[in-house]
């Protein structure tokens, strides 16, 4: 069944099709948790949430405005990095650079659950063909949360170098995903 | 001010919001704008955000516990039993439509009967599922229970194999001290007969390095140890000691010169940063 017949059934109050988006989602929310936590734990109890999240929202979901697949990343994006911010306020100390080798294209082709396998192949692709300034902006802006300010003092450059580079970037992975 | 076209800065901010990296205050005014109806940036925005959307999938799967999904489905059979529940109750609060009194068919009497039998099962229902549903719910909190007992326990172990590991590294530098030839040991013991204090000096002199290792009570806070040693020229401070929070301390010093005698080891208890002089009291000493 497609993610977003499963985002329709639980928006209409079918419960259990929110079991089977897990069974469909879950490894691929986790990776992407687990990445912007760096904490297993904080990422085991983040996905729980993500799910009641998603299943309190799905009525919002609008797959003319944002596909299935990229709302349910979404979602779960913006717990992980609310959950890493509220992390660094409880106990401070420097960030990581967020710039953990991306898996390539072929290798990730054959693990990636179905409905998730083409768009994981077209992402991976668009990411790395970004000269790296500009990967490396996008990467800590989106697995960070981290604002053009924070990225420059980070990584020693000026804020309106970073801007740019983020600006750069989302334009050539749009094209690229178009 | 609405936009007529997609400029640098419109992509930037619509970019930057899409990311959610926005201030408070440039993302309160970027809303404002776009619900003032600018199609431009409205649009730059979709755009960024199908962006966002597809990032996620740059990185690695990584499976999940299976407890997780049994949570998961916990909360699935929750809610699919409140919904039970739900319709019970409703089903319970509507006034029976009563037949008139004056005329009382079977087929009335017998839907009386049949409106009652139902409001039963509808209540013994309800009762049923609340039942289950407490038992489900005493279930996942024992589960969360011995969850966090795990990670207590996983956090103590972690710390206890971290300690372990100190004192093997420890028990290496002294190892490799007392083989190497003319290596010596000091023993400095507590001023009192009840103190706890019990530290030894290890003396590589060919590396003319002092490791100290042992017990002293725990220092109060603004106050550090320090280890003094004296010769026939006069009473010199070795170095400060470092003492971790159960009262073990272990410290790498440079020694006095090959030749040196030392008639006698001192530690003091001194202000935090040490001193010229010895200002505290002693604390435990090796004998003259």
């Amino acid at each position: 069944m497609e993610l977003s017949d499963l985002i329709e059934k639980i928006a209409a109050g079918e419960a259990s099709a929110l079991l089977s988006l897990y069974d469909a989602s879950s490894s691929v929310l986790f990776g992407l948790i687990l990445r912007i936590t760096g904490d297993r734990f904080a990422s085991e109890e983040e996905l729980v949430e993500v799910y009641k999240l998603i299943e309190s929202r799905a009525a919002r979901c609008d797959p003319k405005e944002v596909s299935a697949a990229g709302w349910i990343l979404s979602t779960a994006r913006d717990c992980a990095v609310e959950r890493r911010r509220q992390m660094r306020r409880d106990s401070p100390k420097p960030d990581r650079i967020e710039t953990a080798p991306t898996p390539s294209s072929e290798s990730q082709s054959q693990s990636t659950p179905g409905p998730f396998a083409d768009a994981r192949k077209r992402a991976l692709a668009a990411i790395e063909s970004l000269p790296p300034e500009q990967r490396v902006a996008v990467e800590l802006a989106y697995y960070a949360g981290m604002s053009p300010g924070e990225i420059a003092a980070q990584i020693g450059q000026p804020r309106a170098a970073i801007k740019t580079r983020i600006r750069l970037g989302m334009i050539k992975l749009a094209e690229q995903l178009k | 001010m609405k936009h007529e076209r997609s400029t640098g800065e419109v992509q930037e901010t619509a970019a930057l919001c899409a990311l959610g990296c926005l201030s408070q205050h440039d993302a309160r005014a970027f809303k404002n704008h776009l619900e003032e109806g600018c199609t431009v940036c409205s649009a730059e925005l979709r755009r960024f955000e199908g962006v966002v959307g597809s990032l996620g999938l740059t990185a690695s799967d990584a499976e999940p516990p299976v407890y997780l999904r049994e949570l998961v489905a916990a909360h699935v059979e929750h809610g699919t039993r409140d919904a039970v529940q739900r319709a019970a109750g409703e089903a319970e609060k509507m006034p029976p439509k009563r037949a008139p009194a004056r005329v009382r068919s079977p087929l009335s009497a017998w839907s009386r009967v049949l409106s009652w039998a139902v409001a039963l099962a509808c209540a013994v229902l309800a009762a049923y599922s609340y039942y289950s549903w407490k038992q489900s719910e005493q279930s996942v909190q024992d589960r969360t229970a011995e969850l966090v007992a795990s990670r207590s326990d996983a956090e103590q172990l972690s710390k206890m194999l971290e300690l372990e590991r100190g004192r093997s590294r420890e028990l290496e530098h002294l190892n490799a001290i007392l083989e190497r030839p003319g290596a010596r040991v000091l023993l400095l013991t507590g001023q009192e007969p009840s103190s706890p204090a019990s530290v030894a000096i290890f003396w590589d002199v060919a590396r003319r390095r002092w490791v100290v290792t042992g017990r002293l009570p725990q220092a109060g806070p603004g106050t550090e140890y320090k280890l003094w040693y004296v010769t026939k020229t006069g009473r010199y401070g070795a170095g400060m000691l470092q003492q971790d929070v159960q009262g073990h301390v272990f410290t790498i010093l440079e020694a006095p010169e090959s030749g040196t005698e030392v008639s006698q080891t001192v530690i003091t208890l001194e202000p935090t940063g040490g001193s010229a002089q010895p200002t505290w009291p002693v604390i435990a000493s090796s004998g003259k």
